[in-house]
This record gives structure tokens, C-alpha cells and sequence, in this order.
């Protein structure tokens, strides 16, 4: 389907290349009418016309449009230097002589990113992407003036992934202020930005970032060669990226991480992954991401790692309860009663004895219910959520229970399953496991024990044979590697994780000279008190 | 692309797969108190068998499996045995897999018919066979520390209650050794360790063959000791003659765990070890002869959905049309299977084509 996608537009882009782009006229008024009438006249769109030169003879106009510049910068570094400034300082003749163009362009501008146009559609990319443009009559080039600047929200608090230890900054929808978060964790020459525009409508700023010399040559490569293949005409969000170049698409699981912190992409970069940013989305996008990677929080490197360690392993425990509960409940009340401590087994009989529905669909219904519930509280404004939650809470728990409708022990599976859902510090590995419950749920229903065995083992087929950007999804688990054991399951203290993990990188794995003592090198015997 | 294991992942294979079966009905119970001797001496033949095996692949590394077949018996007459050993893969896949479901169905599904069940079973094998060896092999190295978990907890529970007696182990040497070697040959070594041929097929996938041999060797003991320790442990537990008797031994002895009357009914751990260990014993058989059918119609593994579903479903088939009954089938597997089917497809095959090898590397030198 996707390759069906990409042959249907890689077909629509050629007919493209073949028209001829329109170039600028020496008639500044032919420009300006091409520029107003391509943009049917919107009202953003500002032209000032103004006329400089001893004698007030030479023509120009800037184009900008309303909103997506910074207004001083234009009042101060343009209108006022041509049409002010310019008179009170005396030009050298030579100067002068090379005509008026290149006088403004190297002797009057006083502005860092300028650029030479020759074609109207560049004119009015740049024109749409905040971008200042300066006409002279008579010239077939125009020049163009970084002048970018707009609304944006500012640096926040992210609202997902929070830590109760460690930086609280958070990306913004404006690419540039991304890359400065980056810049600022890591001054290094070594962190390459590489950018390009996707998306034939939206013409979208997508940035590649990583560490050169740390992450691997191939991975990078693949991620240019899979966002060159990219041909669509919006662009909106990270997550259309997210779609596009993942490995599989029928796979419930992410096989691309993302975050709103710039630390756990630091950190990502530093081990040599890649990370894509998209214009217009706070959500930045890492490669290869793997299983494990998504039981991990930025805050495990933050904490004691004995603490951490723990942490992880708890929430190993919480993917297999959000994943396996109801299940597990449903097989172990349908078929193997006998399994369950006598005792345990009357409490439970007698509570289900009311109860009109197979345990399946008692569990549905409160499953289902849940999940409802949920996306409610997703979308409600916080005003209402209060009253949501009494209701999902005392209303739905309680008084089903008391109405006959469910069991209380299934309240009880339920609630364990919906909290240990929202575990996993990455969002998206909570979806899958979501989906994936009820597919088990259904297989315990049929087959018991052995159905979630038999789901179990599928599942671990499916996982084994997935990849991100080719590097095996299980990994370190399987294939096992012992050195990236230090950064799986487990976290060792710092000093001990001196290499980076295998697979991803494979040029520069050390972190730190073993030979030189550092301050973050393994202390000394005796010391550790 | 070819699809490579590495040292590890094979270990894994081999363990798993020596599990298979073996650790649920019970290795040597036939020679009661002197089973452990039996498997001790199998697990020594089973090395041998395996050095037989590696041979051909030393011979010629990175050559299929069939295609050594054919190199060593010739075009026509290696083609036939291609045809032989593609049976003899299946028929052992359609056995193992009807212990399993008659296993699963009289310990934990009372009333599932069984070809819901073997149909189900069957699915996840045609999956894992769709995906391949290498994402077989992953999942192996995967479930690998749960099965050893759960047999730990098996030994560990049982030796807290205090189970096994020493008594039930004496007296020592009690049959002559003629009787105790009728056990060992052909039962003990055909089952389960000279099924390791099933791995001649694999080892061409290994990462670096010529020095992975010795964790197939390493894979052998560790499963024979393991399968050692649990068998002397049942035995112990259950005394010789309920041991022999037992269809599911493992489970019989565990179901006498009852801890504080909290824990308890621990059945749990060996429906785990049953399932995980008969889904690795399955596929490797079922993965086996695909493999070899995928060489001959010269069949992309991506492109043999088809064969592997068709194959699946003959499987099935075959594993209920096997036998009528299980008392029937129990008795195929202990008396005719191990003699005239293991033997010439573990040893004598092999073993010829072990001196055609040595023929043909003398003609060569000479």
C-alpha cells in the first residue's frame, strides 16, 4: 500500500519537474502582480513600495508576509537602513559604480542570513515562510532576508514523560528552538543537523540530527534514503514521519520512539541514535528504537541506580499485569479452577454467583467500559474531568457490582490492568499492550492456560521478527548481548556503563578513556563509603 | 539475505528442543531405579551421534543439508533420501505433536476437542516457520531463562516439601547390565538425543559453524544433566513403579507441592515448560523438513506461505490419523518408532554416509 502511495505521487512530482519555473522580471510591477495574484490577493500579504538613491530614482519593494516576521527587524534593519540611513553615510564610489544592488547587498543590509532568488516560486516560498523579500527595479535577482519570527509557545514544561528529578524543559513546535535545546546539552562540533523541506503542500522543515562519528554511517544513510522517499503533500506532525519510515506497518508495536525532552534525546544522540525533527511538532522522533528501550525513563540515569533498576523491574512487571490480567482471570475462572487455593476459589465462586455473564464478558464490558472512559478523559476539558472520573469510579465500579452486573473481583482485575497500563514511560507502548489485551483475552476465553501460552509465544515470534531500521526490536535480550546487559533490565551505576549499546553503534563504543581517570571513572577501592 | 544464528541462540536450540517431550514424560522410567544410568550412557551416545552429524557439515560448510545429501549418494539416490528424510521430519513433527495435545488435553482443556487444539498449536509453528530460523532462534533465547526458571522452581518447591525419598533409588544395580543397556539402545539414545540430526539442516545458518560445535556438545550435556537431575528428582518422588505408570510424571510429582496450603497446585509451571518446550520440538522438526522442501522446489522462505500452511495442515491430519487412542500411540513411540524409524534415520543413514565421505576424501587426497 505504501509503495502504491509512493509510485502514485513519485509520478505526480515528475510532471512537476517538467514546468518551467517562473523567473523574475526586470518589471518590478510584473513581479508584484505575479506574487499578489498567486496569493490571491490575501490579506497577509504586505508590499511596501519605496524609492531610494541620491535623486530617488531607483525602485524597490519588500514582500513579506504579516505575522511570520519579526516586525522590528524589518522597520530596523531594513526599511530604515534603505530608505534613512543609507543617505547620511557617504558610499566609497567604487562602491556605487557596481550599481545599486550590490551596494545594498554588501554595504547596506545590516542583517546575518541573506539569500539571492532568481525565480518567483522560490520568491514566494520563502516569502510564506517568514522570510523578508527585497525587489530593485531592473533586477532579475532578489534578495532575500532571514527575518523569521512569530508566535510561538515557549519553552515548557512537557506535558508527557514528566520526571520528578531532571530537566524540565520541553520541546516547542518551532524547529529552531529544538535544535537550540539540543545545542545546548551538547556543545559539540560532532552534533550534525542536516535539514530538508517534505511535503508538497506544506513544504515541512524536517531536521536530521546526530552525532557524527558516534552513531553508525548505515543507520543515517537509511534515514536520509527513507525521508527521500517520503512524497506526500501535507506534513503536519512528527507522527505522519513516524508512519512513513517505520520498518512495519502491521505491527502493533512502535518501532520509532519519540519524546518531548530534549535530555532523553541528548541522551539518545549521545548513544548514537538518530533523531528527526519535524517543524510544527514538539514530539522529536529518535532511531532505531528498540523493546527495551520503552520499559527505560530519562529519569532512571537520574536516579540512584540501584532505584532505577528497581524502577525498570517493576515496570516489566506492570507490562505483563496490563497485558495478562483479565487473562489470566478469565482462563483461571473458565477452566482451571483447580489451580486456584480452595479457599480463594469458594470467595471467588460465590461472588460470581450472581453474576449472569461467562467471565469473558463480564470482562469485556468492564474492559471496554475502561477504555471508554478513558478516551473521555482524554478529550474533556479539565473542568468536566473531575465529574468523570466520580462517575467512572463510583458509578460504574460500585454500583455495578452491586447491580449483579460484574464481580468485585473483576473491579479489582480491571483496575490493576488500567493502572499498570500507564506505566510504561513511553505513551505508545501503552497502546499496543492495550490492544493487545483483548486478543489474549480472547484466547484465554477459548483455550485457557494454553491459548495465553500459545498468545504469549506468537507474540514473542512477532517481537523477535521485527526490526528498527535494522537493528533486531529484542536486542540486547535477543540476540543476547552481554555488554548492553548493563543498560537493559538492570542500570549499573555510572562508572559502569563505559560502552555504548552494540548493535546501535558500532565505530565509537567507548564513553569514557578506561586508561585516564576521570571524575566519573569507578572510584577506588575503600572509597565507596 | 542469509539468516544467521549465533553460538548462544544455537545453545538454546538445543536445550529446548532436548526438553521437548523428553522433560514431561520422563527419560528411562522403564529401567526404574537404574534410570539415571540410562541417561547417562544416552547422553554419551548422543554426543557421539552428534559428532556424527557435525561431520558432514565440517565436510562441507555452508552447504544445505540436501544438497550434502546428494554430493555424498549421488544425484538420484540423494534425492530420494531428501524425499525420506522429508517424511521422517514431518511423520516425528505429527508425533510430538499429538503427545502434546493428548498431553494439554487431559491436564489442563478436559473438553477442548483436539483438533482445535493441534490446529491452534499447529498455527503458531506454521508462524514461527513463516518468520524463520533466525527469529526462531531469537525466541528460543528468549524463553530459554523461563524454562530453566521453571524448572528451578519445580526442583526448588519439591525440595522444600521434602519430597523425594532416597529409599525409592535403592537398591542400586539391581538389573544385570544387558537389561539396562536394552533401554539405552535403541529408546534412550534415539529419544531424545538422536533426534539431534533435525539440527544438520540448521547448521549451516550458524554464524561460524566449524567453532560452534562444541555449544551443541555443551547444549547436550547441560539438557542431559538438567533432564538427569529432574528425572532422579521424579523418581525419587513418586518411587519407581508410580513413576513408570505416570503419563505426565513431571505433573504428578508437583501436584504433590502444597506449601502452608497457599502454594499450591504449582501445575502452572509445567503447563509452561510443556508448551514452550513442545512449540520449540515441533518447529525445529516442522522447520526442518519446510526447509528442506523449500530447497527442492528452490522456493523463497517469503514466498512459501502456501506450502508451509498446506504442510501445517497435513501435520495436523497426520498427528490424529497417527493412532486411535493414546494407549496406542504411547506404545508406537516406546516400541516400533525407536528401532524402525529412529535407528535407520539416526544412525544407519548417517553412518553410511559418514563412509561415503570418507571414500570420497580419500579419492580426493589420493
Amino acid at each position: 500500500m505504501k509503495k502504491l502511495f509512493r509510485l502514485f505521487t513519485k509520478k505526480e512530482n515528475s510532471e512537476q519537474a517538467e514546468e518551467r519555473p517562473t523567473l523574475i522580471d526586470q518589471d518590478l510591477p510584473q513581479n508584484l502582480t505575479f506574487i499578489k495574484n498567486s496569493l490571491g490577493e490575501s490579506t497577509d500579504l504586505v508590499i511596501r513600495k519605496f524609492k531610494i538613491g541620491e535623486k530617488r530614482t531607483v525602485k524597490m519593494a519588500l514582500v513579506y508576509t504579516d505575522g511570520l516576521v519579526n516586525e522590528s527587524t524589518v522597520h530596523e534593519s531594513l526599511l530604515e537602513t534603505l530608505m534613512s540611513d543609507v543617505r547620511q553615510t557617504q558610499l566609497s564610489k567604487q562602491a556605487l559604480d557596481k550599481g545599486m544592488y550590490y551596494t545594498v547587498r554588501d554595504h547596506v543590509l545590516t542583517i546575518g542570513e541573506l539569500d539571492e532568488l532568481e525565480t518567483l516560486d522560490d520568491v514566494l516560498l520563502h516569502v510564506l515562510s517568514g522570510d523578508t523579500i527585497l525587489f530593485l527595479e531592473g533586477e532579475t535577482k532578489a534578495l532575500c532576508v532571514s527575518t523569521r519570527g512569530w508566535q510561538d509557545r515557549g519553552v515548557e514544561e512537557p506535558s508527557t514523560q514528566a520526571v520528578v528529578r531532571g530537566p524540565k524543559d520541553g520541546f516547542t513546535e518551532t524547529l529552531r528552538t529544538n535544535t537550540a535545546l539540543l545545542r545546548r546539552k551538547i556543545k559539540d562540533p560532532n552534533l550534525w543537523i542536516t535539514t530538508q523541506a517534505i511535503g508538497t503542500k506544506t513544504k515541512t522543515d524536517v531536521a536530521v540530527v546526530y552525532m557524527n562519528g558516534i552513531a553508525n554511517d548505515k543507520i543515517v544513510k537509511e534515514v536520509h534514503k527513507r525521508l527521500n522517499q517520503i512524497n506526500i503533500d501535507s506534513l503536519l506532525d512528527s507522527g505522519y514521519v513516524e508512519e512513513l519510515i517505520q520498518d512495519e506497518t502491521y505491527t502493533p508495536f512502535p518501532t520509532v520512539y519519540n519524546s518531548e525532552r530534549p535530555d532523553s534525546i541528548a541522551a539518545g544522540l549521545l548513544e548514537g541514535r538518530v533523531a528527526i525533527i519535524v517543524d510544527g511538532s514538539p514530539f522529536v522522533l529518535l532511531v532505531p528504537a528498540l523493546f527495551m528501550q520503552f520499559f527505560q525513563s530519562p529519569e532512571d540515569y537520574y536516579q540512584r541506580s540501584d532505584f532505577a533498576t528497581l524502577v525498570r523491574i517493576i515496570r516489566f512487571i506492570a507490562f505483563f499485569l496490563a497485558l495478562l490480567t483479565p487473562s489470566a482471570y478469565i482462563a483461571l475462572t473458565t477452566y482451571h479452577q483447580e489451580m486456584i487455593p480452595t479457599s480463594l476459589l469458594i470467595n471467588l465462586s460465590s461472588q460470581r454467583e450472581g453474576v449472569p455473564f461467562p467471565a469473558l464478558v463480564e470482562a469485556l464490558i468492564m474492559e471496554v467500559t475502561f477504555e471508554i472512559l478513558r478516551e473521555a478523559g482524554v478529550r474533556l476539558p479539565k473542568a468536566v474531568g473531575s465529574a468523570i472520573s466520580i462517575v467512572g469510579a463510583l458509578v460504574l465500579g460500585q454500583a455495578a457490582v452491586e447491580a449483579g452486573l460484574v464481580s468485585s473481583a473483576m473491579i479489582i482485575v480491571v483496575s490493576l490492568t488500567a493502572i499498570s497500563s500507564f506505566v510504561s514511560p513511553s505513551f505508545d507502548f501503552a497502546i499496543s499492550i492495550r490492544m493487545l489485551r483483548f486478543l489474549f483475552m480472547v484466547l484465554a476465553a477459548t483455550f485457557g492456560l494454553f491459548g495465553i501460552l500459545l498468545g504469549l509465544i506468537v507474540l514473542a515470534l512477532h517481537l523477535a521478527s521485527l526490526r528498527s531500521f535494522g537493528v533486531p526490536y529484542l536486542s540486547p535480550l535477543a540476540p543476547y548481548i552481554t555488554s548492553d546487559q548493563k543498560d537493559t533490565i538492570l542500570r549499573f551505576p555510572r562508572w559502569g556503563l563505559f560502552t555504548r549499546q552494540r548493535l546501535i553503534n558500532q565505530k565509537n563504543i567507548d564513553r569514557e578513556d578506561m586508561h585516564k581517570p576521570t571524575a566519573t571513572s569507578r572510584p577506588p577501592k575503600g572509597d565507596s563509603s | 539475505m542469509k539468516e544467521s544464528i549465533t553460538r548462544y541462540q544455537f545453545l538454546s536450540l538445543v536445550i529446548l528442543f532436548e526438553f521437548g517431550s523428553s522433560i514431561i514424560v520422563g527419560l528411562g522410567f522403564e529401567a526404574k531405579q537404574n534410570a539415571w544410568i540410562v541417561i547417562l550412557l544416552s547422553m554419551i551416545g548422543g554426543v557421539l551421534l552428534y559428532w556424527l552429524f557435525t561431520r558432514f557439515v565440517t565436510a562441507y560448510p555452508d552447504t544445505p543439508f540436501p544438497q550434502v545429501l546428494q554430493k555424498l549418494a549421488g544425484p538420484y539416490l540423494g534425492y530420494i533420501l531428501i524425499w525420506m528424510y522429508i517424511a521422517y521430519f514431518l511423520y516425528i513433527a505429527a508425533r510430538v505433536l499429538r503427545d502434546f495435545t493428548m498431553l494439554t488435553a487431559q491436564t489442563i482443556l478436559h473438553e477442548t476437542p483436539l483438533l482445535a487444539v493441534s490446529l491452534l498449536f499447529m498455527f503458531v509453528v506454521c508462524f514461527a516457520c513463516y518468520l524463520g530460523i533466525e527469529v526462531i532462534a531469537r525466541t528460543s533465547e528468549l524463553f530459554l531463562p523461563f524454562a530453566l526458571l521453571m524448572g528451578g522452581l519445580f526442583l526448588m518447591f519439591v525440595f522444600i516439601m521434602d519430597l523425594p525419598k532416597v529409599h525409592h533409588l535403592q537398591p542400586f544395580f539391581n538389573q544385570d547390565i544387558g537389561e539396562i543397556l536394552s533401554f539405552v539402545f535403541p529408546t534412550g539414545i534415539t529419544f531424545p538425543f538422536g533426534e539431534l540430526i533435525v539440527f544438520a539442516i540448521i547448521f549451516p545458518h550458524l554464524e561460524h559453524p566449524l567453532k560452534s560445535f562444541r555449544y551443541g556438545v555443551m547444549g547436550i550435556l547441560i539438557s542431559g544433566t538438567i533432564l538427569l537431575i529432574i528425572s532422579v528428582t521424579i523418581l525419587m518422588v513418586l518411587g519407581p513403579a508410580i513413576a513408570m505408570r505416570s503419563v505426565v510424571p513431571l505433573l504428578d510429582t508437583i501436584s504433590l507441592v502444597n506449601l502452608q496450603g497457599f502454594i499450591q497446585r504449582m501445575d502452572p509451571i509445567v503447563i509452561i515448560i510443556m508448551v514452550i518446550t513442545g512449540f520449540f520440538k515441533i518447529t525445529i522438526f516442522f522447520y526442518a523438513a519446510i526447509a528442506m522442501l523449500q530447497y527442492l522446489f528452490r522456493l523463497p522462505r517469503t514466498q512459501s506461505k502456501g506450502l508451509i500452511g498446506f504442510m501445517g495442515i497435513l501435520v495436523v491430519i497426520l498427528s490424529i490419523l497417527i493412532s486411535p487412542n493414546f494407549v496406542e500411540h504411547i506404545k508406537e513411540g516406546l516400541d516400533i518408532v525407536p528401532l524402525y524409524v529412529h535407528v535407520p534415520f539416526q544412525m544407519i543413514i548417517p553412518s553410511i554416509l559418514f563412509v561415503l565421505l570418507l571414500i570420497k576424501n580419500r579419492k580426493n587426497t589420493a
